[in-house]
């Protein structure tokens, strides 16, 4: 992709990420600032079959997607207890916080917010690059 | 407390993972490498954007 358009996405991505990031949590606006990029980046994906790249070794990949999905199984299953152990499934509880509670104090106010958001549409562009 | 703590520790194990991973110790690839993988096929990109999407809402919209 030309530097200049690479330039022109980033200076994009950042002025979307300013307008969502002052969207208030649990409003319609905030909610329709994730579904935009999520069905442009949906839509991008499937108009456009991925490139072949060079493949790593086999068993280094295995041994790497194991140890990867042994941490993500762990973060799961810790979440699931935290949750589990609310006083009720949409009562959030300080002993037993989950993770999205303990973000709160980041995603929720700024420049936390203005971060996340910059940092969750960094991440699916890079997902969409093909 | 218990709860908190055992986050620290997943965090501490990812961070331990990655860089293991950017230096290959142990025979592993980097998570890029293996990111790549898996974004080979559009089925999982799909399923990489669904996460990606959930993840947003959650932490985000809601």
């Amino acid at each position: 992709m030309p530097l200049r358009t690479e330039s022109l996405l980033a200076a994009a991505t950042v002025a979307y990420a300013v307008a969502g990031s002052l969207t208030s949590p649990l409003s319609m606006a905030a909610l329709i600032a994730v579904v935009v990029p999520v069905a442009g980046a949906t839509a991008w994906t499937l108009a456009r079959p991925p490139r072949p790249r060079p493949e790593p070794s086999r068993p280094a990949v295995r041994r790497t997607a194991l140890a990867w999905a042994a941490v993500v199984v762990l973060a799961g299953t810790w979440e699931l207890v935290a949750w589990l152990r609310q006083p009720a499934y949409n009562v959030a509880s300080a002993q037993h916080p989950t993770i999205s509670v303990l973000l709160d104090p980041v995603t929720e106010a700024q420049p936390g917010r203005l971060l996340a958001w910059a940092g969750w549409l960094a991440a699916g562009w890079w997902l969409v690059r093909r | 407390m218990i709860t908190t703590a055992g986050f620290t520790v997943v965090a501490l194990a990812a961070v331990v993972l990655f860089v293991a991973s950017a230096r290959g110790w142990f025979g592993l690839c980097s998570v890029g490498a293996l990111l790549d993988v898996v974004r080979a096929t559009t089925a999982w990109r799909v399923a990489l954007l669904a996460g990606w999407a959930w993840l947003g809402w959650h932490l985000l919209a809601r």
